[in-house]
């Protein structure tokens, strides 16, 4: 594999392909079973290397779990010991009407917090912004906020955003992306606005994410109309990472 | 404990094991753990076992799940998938060690569903990763550094570059290329060239 083909898989992978050349590369992946191969080798070797720290991440779940008792309460290297008849129908007239009182609460209070069909939205795609490549991009003093951000350290985060000076490049989009974290939808539909006004010249993949998270905040904000308004501006633009993710959100939110 | 899951529907799991949150991750662990568990130690299995088992699946169902080899039913509950690759991964195990002398169809998990032929021509992820680990420390020290930024911090190639003295995110993306050519030939996969 050449260093080009090994950079070109590698951003199709990352999905930081543009559009069209990922468009492209897709058609020719249909016609040449030897490209197709290519792929293949590339990503089961990509995979071996990202399998090294999720299980780490496994590893650390575990004794997690394993410091909570789960693996007692869960499992049993011993035989079941048989319970008697009548302890057993006793337990299970108890656990039935433990089961069918919990269900008419679990029913009443779902009815009563239903979630709007902008909050369920909101809760589907919502996600803190995962991966920190494209950052550098940005003034090097956003950098220790940033890195707050990704450990989910918000609200010192925030202070390090907001003590930078809102004109420069990037500061609105983190100050709003850490105000959505921290359930401030109002103020960071604010943030985001800002991050947008064409004074700020923030490098494009800053805009594009921008544009994304204004309408999660728009959508947490409970402002439906404005939501669907950004959501099309973002599917209607070729280059935009949030495109396909965004002509989801608006499938779901039209079935209302 | 699952009632207390962040995870209200399938799709939200689905984004967010795509996105590497711990927090699916935790559910799924249990969830699969719960699952298999039963079907394991019935069948001879330990402890030990059953945590082997369930991070050998979650790791190939991840990879199914990058590379699109598992599709998206709104219908389907992921982790019936992920009980298939395990009940596999279990059977597997049993024939390599000639351990489980029979298995007692009623002892499966009764939402197993059958694996495709493509869920199962994978390479062994697990050999391949402990290759890895091993002759990661065979590399020098920047093509260590640089893969372990990239691959295990997921640092961008611009921090990179600044962190080890190179040029550009260009330089670095070239390095990367290099160290990763290096470590397949160390690993013993078949080599890359310009």
């Amino acid at each position: 594999m050449t260093y080009d083909q090994f950079d070109l898989f590698d951003q199709y992978t990352n999905k930081t392909l543009p559009d069209a050349k990922r468009q492209a590369l897709e058609d020719q992946l249909r016609d040449d079973p030897a490209l197709r191969d290519s792929l293949r080798d590339y990503q089961q070797f990509r995979h071996s290397l990202d399998a090294v720290p999720l299980n780490r991440q496994l590893n650390r779940i575990h004794d997690r779990l394993a410091a909570q008792g789960f693996f007692d309460e869960n499992t049993s290297d011993r035989p079941p010991v048989p319970l008697s008849s009548s302890f057993r129908r006793r337990r299970l007239v108890l656990v039935s009407s433990v089961v069918v009182l919990a269900g008419l609460l679990i029913g009443a209070g779902y009815w009563l917090t239903k979630p709007t069909l902008a909050e369920q939205t909101f809760l589907t795609y919502y996600q803190p912004e995962p991966v920190a490549r494209g950052e550098m991009a940005c003034s090097p003093g956003l950098l220790p906020g940033i890195q707050l951000y990704r450990t989910q350290q918000y609200e010192p985060a925030l202070q390090q955003f907001t003590a930078l000076s809102a004109s420069q490049p990037c500061v609105s989009y983190y100050v709003g992306l850490t105000q959505l974290a921290t359930d401030q939808p109002e103020l960071a539909v604010h943030s985001l606005e800002s991050a947008l006004k064409p004074a700020i010249t923030s490098p494009p993949l800053i805009r594009q994410k921008a544009e994304w998270y204004l309408a999660m905040a728009y959508l947490k904000a409970n402002q439906l109309t404005k939501a669907k308004s950004q959501l099309i501006r973002i599917a209607q633009q070729p280059d935009q990472p949030f495109r396909n993710v965004a002509q989801q959100a608006l499938a779901d939110l039209s079935h209302d | 404990m699952l009632a207390s899951s962040p995870f209200t529907n399938q799709q939200l799991l689905y984004r967010s094991l795509l996105a590497g949150e711990d927090a699916a991750f935790e559910y799924l662990y249990r969830l699969l753990y719960q699952r298999i568990s039963g079907y394991i130690f019935a069948s001879g299995g330990t402890r030990d076992d059953t945590k082997h088992v369930v991070h050998e699946s979650i790791i190939t169902f991840l990879f199914n799940l990058h590379y699109e080899k598992y599709q998206w039913r709104e219908e389907a509950e992921l982790a019936t998938y992920v009980v298939s690759i395990a009940r596999h991964k279990w059977s597997e195990m049993g024939r390599q060690a000639t351990r489980i002398v029979s298995l007692d169809l009623t002892t499966l998990p009764p939402d197993a569903e059958p694996m495709s032929e493509n869920d199962t021509d994978e390479p062994d992820f697990e050999q391949r990763r402990l290759l890895v680990d091993q002759n990661m420390k065979l590399l020098g020290d920047k093509c260590r550094t640089c893969i372990d930024l990239f691959y295990f911090q997921k640092k961008s190639m611009q921090e990179i570059a600044a962190h080890l003295g190179w040029a550009n995110e260009d330089v670095a993306k070239k390095e990367k290329y290099r160290c990763l050519r290096k470590l397949r030939l160390l690993i013993g996969l078949r080599p890359w060239n310009d």
